[in-house]
C-alpha cells in the first residue's frame, strides 16, 4: 500500500477542491457516483437533448420503447452535436449525415459509405438510472456501483405528491455545496429581501451546530432554542436533503433532496426534489396547483433583477429560498478563491467537510479504495421546529 | 468550563482539523493519556454567535471500529 505523503500546502489544497474535470482528484471522486444528469418529465420518448456534465459534453435520449441512453456529445464524423439528430427506436442516427448509434455508443450505420462492414467506431456511453423524476447518470471507470446510496425513503413514498426541478446557476458546484454545510447562513440569507415560509421558521438567531460523519454523509443539527432545532442530512458527495414547510402552518412538511452537479467548474445544475406526504384532496390540489404554477423557475434568468435591485420573487416559498441561496452563493463569484477566506471556529463544519474531501481525494491519489459511503440503515429523523409545534 | 479554556480547545481542534495533516489526530488528555482517531461526531455549546451561560464541547474520536468520546474539559493538547 502507498503511503501519505506529506501534507500539500493549503492554497493547493484549496485550489483542487472545486474543479472536476476528469483528470482532476475531485472529478475522480464525483465520477465513482451516480450524478442527476437530467429531468425524466423533460425527455419525452423520441427526443435527444445535449447536456454538459462536468465539462464533458453529451447526448441524453429517451429511445421509442422508453429507456433513456446516455452517450457522447457530438458525432465522431465531422463533430455536430449528436443531440440534433433523430431518435430511431433505441438508437440516435446524427443529423449531418445519418450516421447512427445504438446506447452503448456503437456506430450501427454510415450510410452514405460504401463499406458495409461497420468498423468499431463509438461514442461514450453511460449507464443511466431513472429515479424519483430525475434521471441519473453513472461517468466513472468500470462498473456503476448498485443504485442504493441517492435513495431516500421520503422519495418513495406511496401516494405522496412529488415534483422534480432543475435550476442551473453561473457558480461552481462547492460554493451551493459549502452553503449545505453552514447552516449559519439560513438565520442571515433566508432573511434577506423578505421572509417567507423558509425563513419563518428560522429566527435570525445564530444556531449551536453539531456535527456526525455517519455511513453515508454528514448530519448536521441547528439548534436556536429549546424549540427550533433543524436537522440536515447530507449524503456524499453533493446532494442534501431538509425539510421545512410547505405552504401553510398545517401543511405537510415538504422533503427536499438537492444535488448540485457541475456542468463544468463554472455553472452547476441543481436538481431538486420536493416530496409533500398527500393528507386531504383539497390539500394535495392546493399543493399541486402551488407547484404547478411556482416551480418552473430559475434565479439565474432573474440576475439583473435579484443582484442589482434586490427585487425578489413574490412567492414566498420555492422562488424566494432558491433566489435567497442563489444571491449568496453567486455573490462569491464563479470560483471563490478560498485562500483569500477568513474562516472562524462557526464554520467547523466547512472544516469538517474539506477535510473529508480532501481525505477521498488522497485515497484516490494514492490507489486506495476511501470510504465506502452507504444508504443511511434508518432514515435521519428531521425535527419539525417552531412552527409545527405551534401548529 | 471556563471561556479562555474552551476558546482553546476549539481552536486547536479547528486548527488540527482544517489545516493539520489528513493523519488521524491524536487528542492528549489532561490526566496524561493519549487518544489517536479521526473526529466522527462534534458537538459544542457556546462556539458560535452569542455565549450563553454554558460553554463546553464533546468530540467523539473513532479509529477502526472503535469508538471514543471524550469532552472539551479532558483535553489538554491537539496534534
Amino acid at each position: 500500500m502507498t503511503e501519505r505523503s506529506e501534507p500539500k500546502p493549503m492554497s493547493e489544497r484549496l485550489r483542487a477542491l472545486p474543479l472536476t474535470g476528469r483528470d482532476t482528484s475531485m472529478g475522480k471522486l464525483l465520477r465513482k457516483f451516480w450524478q442527476p444528469v437530467g429531468l425524466a418529465h423533460r425527455l419525452p420518448a423520441g427526443e435527444a437533448k445535449a447536456v454538459r456534465v462536468m465539462g464533458e459534453d453529451l447526448t441524453l435520449y429517451r429511445g421509442d420503447s422508453g429507456k433513456a441512453f446516455l452517450v457522447g456529445g457530438y458525432c465522431p464524423h465531422r463533430l455536430t452535436l449528436l443531440a440534433n439528430g433523430w431518435v430511431q427506436g433505441d438508437e440516435i442516427r446524427c443529423m449531418y449525415h445519418g450516421w447512427k448509434f445504438n446506447g452503448t455508443g456503437q456506430c450501427t450505420e454510415r450510410p452514405a459509405e460504401p463499406d458495409r462492414k461497420q468498423p468499431n467506431i463509438r461514442v461514450v456511453s453511460y449507464p443511466v438510472h431513472e429515479y424519483a423524476g430525475l434521471i441519473f447518470a453513472y461517468l466513472g471507470e468500470g462498473d456503476a456501483p448498485e443504485f442504493d446510496l441517492p435513495r431516500k425513503s421520503v422519495f418513495e413514498r406511496a401516494g405522496a405528491l412529488q415534483f422534480a426541478r432543475l435550476e442551473t446557476w453561473p457558480c461552481n458546484w462547492l460554493q451551493q455545496v459549502e452553503n449545505s454545510m453552514d447552516a449559519v447562513h439560513v438565520s442571515f440569507v433566508h432573511h434577506w429581501g423578505r421572509v417567507g415560509s423558509f425563513g419563518a421558521v428560522v429566527a435570525a438567531t445564530v444556531p449551536e451546530l453539531s456535527y456526525e460523519e455517519t455511513e453515508a454523509g454528514i448530519r448536521q443539527t441547528a439548534v436556536r432554542s429549546e424549540g427550533s432545532k433543524r436537522v440536515s442530512d447530507w449524503t456524499f458527495p453533493n446532494n442534501n436533503h431538509v425539510s421545512h414547510p410547505t405552504l401553510e402552518t398545517d401543511d405537510p412538511w415538504v422533503d427536499v433532496g438537492v444535488w448540485m452537479v457541475p456542468v463544468d467548474d463554472e455553472n452547476t445544475m441543481r436538481f431538486l426534489i420536493y416530496s409533500i406526504p398527500s393528507t386531504t384532496p383539497e390539500t394535495d390540489a392546493r399543493i399541486s396547483e402551488y407547484f404547478e404554477k411556482y416551480s418552473e423557475y430559475d434565479p439565474a434568468d432573474h440576475h439583473q433583477e435579484l443582484v442589482e435591485h434586490r427585487n425578489v420573487p413574490d412567492d414566498k416559498l420555492v422562488q424566494l429560498t432558491s433566489a435567497q441561496d442563489y444571491v449568496a452563493a453567486v455573490g462569491q463569484g464563479r470560483i471563490v478563491d478560498r485562500t483569500q477566506e477568513r474562516l472562524g471556529r462557526s464554520d467547523m463544519g466547512i472544516a469538517l467537510l474539506r477535510r473529508i474531501y480532501w481525505r477521498e481525494m488522497e485515497a484516490i491519489e494514492l490507489g486506495q479504495a476511501g470510504k465506502q459511503w452507504k444508504r443511511l440503515a434508518h432514515d435521519a429523523h428531521m425535527p419539525r421546529q417552531v412552527n409545527e409545534a405551534v401548529a | 468550563m471556563d471561556d479562555a479554556d474552551f476558546t482553546r480547545v476549539d481552536q486547536l481542534l479547528f486548527d488540527r482539523l482544517y489545516r493539520g495533516a489528513l493523519t488521524p489526530l491524536v487528542v492528549h488528555l489532561k490526566d496524561g493519556g493519549t487518544i489517536t482517531g479521526e473526529v466522527v461526531r462534534l458537538s459544542r455549546l457556546g462556539a458560535i454567535g452569542g455565549r450563553g451561560t454554558l460553554l463546553g464541547g464533546e468530540l467523539c474520536l473513532a479509529e477502526g471500529r472503535d469508538r471514543i468520546t471524550i469532552s472539551y474539559d479532558q483535553i489538554s493538547d491537539i496534534s
